[in-house]
């Protein structure tokens, strides 16, 4: 299982989309932590998890990743839902367009579930106002 | 209700057996897999049952009779939504990292029951989950479970496993 061509897959499109915005907005990915505390500026939040590596069966092992995608877009708090809303049909738009895509010979194969969300959220603490999608994924990596 | 015969009852009874295991099993793996502190969260889940009417209050590992048994009426065996398993803390959204803390963390007094999985900064009105590397001047945060733990386990296959397990066990025994 190549975990990182998985990650790849998803990242990618996710990462052109949102840098192809005018102006272009900041995606930070699992373990980076670039985002400053108390900024308004808004950015993307994307995380990937993995939660099952295989299927065994009777005879073999299916290599089926199984996991979850979550994207949290952080606008500014205050102004309304319209910007948070505009960033998360971005995204949804990407992984709708993942799905559409035919299986290819070689590479990375991946599908996605249903698509939960968006739920919204702000504190008293943070500057910024967050909307939140979440879905499942399953792929296997093709020889 | 018509008479049931000893076999129909036999299978709604193991039906009901195996449903119950899967939310036991469930409801065991959510505790294991969630942020453990003190222990309140954990042993916070239950098995609301609309059926019976109720939950019945427990704390990990939970067992077979911590599950309320189902009547086995044919209108009960009908029911789509067998359990809904719920976690009864004040704070379960955080703990799920599906909101952000209302007040940032307060050290307890003590130290974590569970495993420290992630430790450092937790950047301001940040999940539960959200620790990055220990900042300058920042708090020092530690986390028992990694980020997005509860929907990882929902959506990410295990849940699913936890089922077919649950049925293997009772139902092919």
């Amino acid at each position: 299982m190549n975990y990182q061509a998985i990650r790849a897959a998803l990242e990618n499109p996710l990462l052109t989309a949102f840098n192809s915005l005018v102006p272009a907005v900041p995606v930070f990915f699992d373990n980076i932590t670039a985002v400053p505390p108390n900024t308004t500026t808004e950015y993307v939040r994307i995380n990937i998890t993995f939660g099952i590596t295989n299927e065994p069966t009777l005879t073999s092992s299916v290599d089926n990743a199984r996991g979850a995608l979550i994207i949290r877009i952080f606008t500014e708090k205050g102004r309304g839902p319209a910007r948070n809303q505009t960033l998360l049909t971005t995204a949804v738009n990407v992984l709708e367009n993942l799905n559409n895509t035919a299986k290819p010979s070689t590479g990375t194969f991946m599908r996605l579930g249903e698509i939960n969300g968006p739920t919204f959220s702000a504190t008293d603490e943070a500057p910024h106002f967050v909307g939140r999608i979440d879905t499942s994924w399953v792929a296997t990596v093709l020889t | 209700m018509g008479a049931l015969s000893n076999l129909e009852r036999d299978i709604r009874n193991k039906l009901n057996k195996t449903v119950r295991t899967v939310a036991r099993n469930i409801m065991n793996d959510l505790a294991e897999a969630g942020p453990v502190w003190g222990g309140e969260f954990r042993d916070s889940w239950e098995a609301f049952a609309p059926g019976a009417g109720g939950a019945i209050p427990a704390a990990y590992p939970y067992t077979l009779s911590d599950i309320p048994n189902l009547p086995i009426t044919q209108r009960e065996m009908n029911r789509a939504t067998k359990f809904i398993i719920s976690n009864r803390a004040s704070y379960a959204a955080v703990a799920l990292d599906l909101e952000p803390p209302r007040e940032e963390f307060r050290y307890p007094g003590y130290e974590p029951e569970g495993d420290v999985v992630f430790r450092g900064t937790r950047p301001a009105g940040g999940r539960r989950g959200n620790i990055g590397p220990k900042q300058k001047g920042g708090t020092d945060n530690r986390s028992t479970a990694p980020l997005d733990w509860y929907t990882t386990y929902v959506r990410g296959g295990k849940m699913q496993r936890a089922l077919g397990k649950g049925v293997d066990l009772e139902f092919r025994a």
